[in-house]
């Protein structure tokens, strides 16, 4: 393979890391607002016996739920690698800490994407369980799926911090993006709080604990998708002039 | 510091704007939302306004605002770099201090016994104060490393300097918001 083909390969195989995106999006919404109807998530106030009631009468549907969204983080770690691919671009000739502390950050989520759908296949796993375990395991599932926003916000962070450092000609991500991102980690911080409260606009069912969050990560993905692939296209249009792959 | 040229443009950069924009709205829904509170639990907010200090508030702001002239006079006014620093530094200075003094409400707030999620009141108090403390921890830092950089006798953009100005004057905007929210209204 010479080494523009090879160039043009590696354009190929970001673009569909960043397309990922889609299919993550897609399964998970599948699973989690059509299936599972988790939109608006349960009520941190409800009570054991309320939660386990809910279980078992949605049992089936709830654990194909969980699966769909297991299978959408296959697709959540290309779409981080391609991120993460423009942050080694920004550091080719430095040390690649931010490279290396995004990936780390992309592993950490998903582990924390992950983790919270075991626990709630854990509590769907058998109906004769005590209503107090059942409820257990949803807690377990529900604090650090919303609350747990330290390694999701590592991810973003990365990537602001990677890009406002850029002192490329053509930097890779535009500064308002970079700054942008610093303002929705900022808006996210707020989740952590849903560990105090039951109800009310912090709570993990409130506007700080679901619907501010959810719509800022839905938000800077979009975001992050379109700019992303505009600066794949530019990092192929440098190497190929004529047109790109 | 670099000449200016004849065309008016926003301090900063484009993207320091776009930052400040988003952070205000933000402010701006969580001001919204504690006042529909207040209006659905009046009691709490009586009653825990009752226990707050108006004195340390004003403390607090007037502390801010000595900031805001410092800085000003750190990126706008003074020519000299090792000035401009010293001045960014006494504004820093304020930050520290105005973390000294919340730390020290905070304290007694807990020692009366007073939780988050106690009653609307207690939580807005300290989510709101809380939050914008780590919005003047990050100035604080800010500022305070350009002041080394320029007391040190390196070169600073004055891009960077109005950037970390503006951010300045954000968290000293938005603590106005939540000293009248909070404390006065």
């Amino acid at each position: 393979m010479s080494g523009l083909s090879r160039y043009a390969y590696g354009t190929q195989s970001q673009l569909w890391c960043c397309n990922c995106v889609f299919p993550f999006m897609l399964l998970f919404f599948v699973g989690w607002v059509a299936i599972g109807q988790l939109l608006p998530p349960l009520s941190p106030s409800m009570s054991a016996d309320e939660v386990a009631a809910l279980f078992d009468a949605n049992r089936d549907r709830l654990r194909l739920c969980m699966v769909l969204c297991m299978y959408s983080t296959v697709f959540l770690i290309p779409f981080s690698a391609s991120i993460i691919g423009q942050i080694a671009r920004i550091e080719q000739n430095g040390p690649r800490v931010w490279t290396y502390a995004a990936l780390i950050a992309a592993a950490g989520n998903v582990v924390s994407f992950t983790f919270p759908l075991m626990f709630w296949t854990v509590a769907l796993f058998r109906s004769d369980r005590a209503a107090s375990l059942v409820q257990l395991a949803s807690d377990l599932a529900w604090l650090p799926f919303l609350g747990m926003a330290s390694p999701y916000v590592a991810l973003p962070l990365c990537v602001a911090l990677a890009g406002l450092l850029d002192r490329a000609a053509r930097p890779a991500f535009p500064r308002w993006y970079c700054y942008l991102t610093l303002a929705s980690v900022i808006a996210i911080l707020p989740a952590a709080l849903i560990v105090f409260f039951q109800h009310g606009w912090f709570a993990w069912n409130g506007m700080f604990g679901w619907w501010l969050p959810f719509s800022d990560v839905f938000g800077w993905t979009i975001l992050t998708y379109v700019l992303l692939r505009r600066a794949i296209l530019a990092q192929a249009s440098e190497v190929l002039p004529e047109g790109g792959p | 510091m670099s000449g200016r040229t004849d065309v008016r443009q926003l301090p900063g950069e484009t993207g320091i704007w776009v930052f400040i924009l988003t952070d205000l709205l933000l402010f701006g829904l969580y001001f919204v939302l504690a006042q529909c509170d207040h209006v659905r639990a009046p009691w709490a907010f009586q009653a825990g306004k009752a226990e707050l200090s108006i004195a340390l508030g004003t403390a607090n702001t007037l502390l801010l605002l000595a900031g805001s002239w410092a800085v000003a006079m750190g990126t706008r006014v003074v020519q000299d770099a090792r000035q401009a620093g010293r001045c960014l530094g006494l504004a820093a200075f304020s930050g520290v201090l105005f973390l000294a003094l919340k730390a020290f409400e905070w304290h007694r707030h807990l020692s009366q016994g007073h939780r988050i999620d106690e009653n609307p009141f207690q939580t807005w108090y300290f989510f709101l104060t809380g939050f914008h403390a780590l919005h003047v921890i990050g100035a604080t830092l800010w500022l305070a490393a350009l002041a080394r950089r320029l007391t040190a006798g390196r070169a600073s953009s004055t891009v960077v300097m109005e950037a970390a100005g503006c951010y300045w004057h954000l968290v000293d905007l938005l603590w106005i918001g939540i000293f009248l929210v909070i404390y006065v209204l």
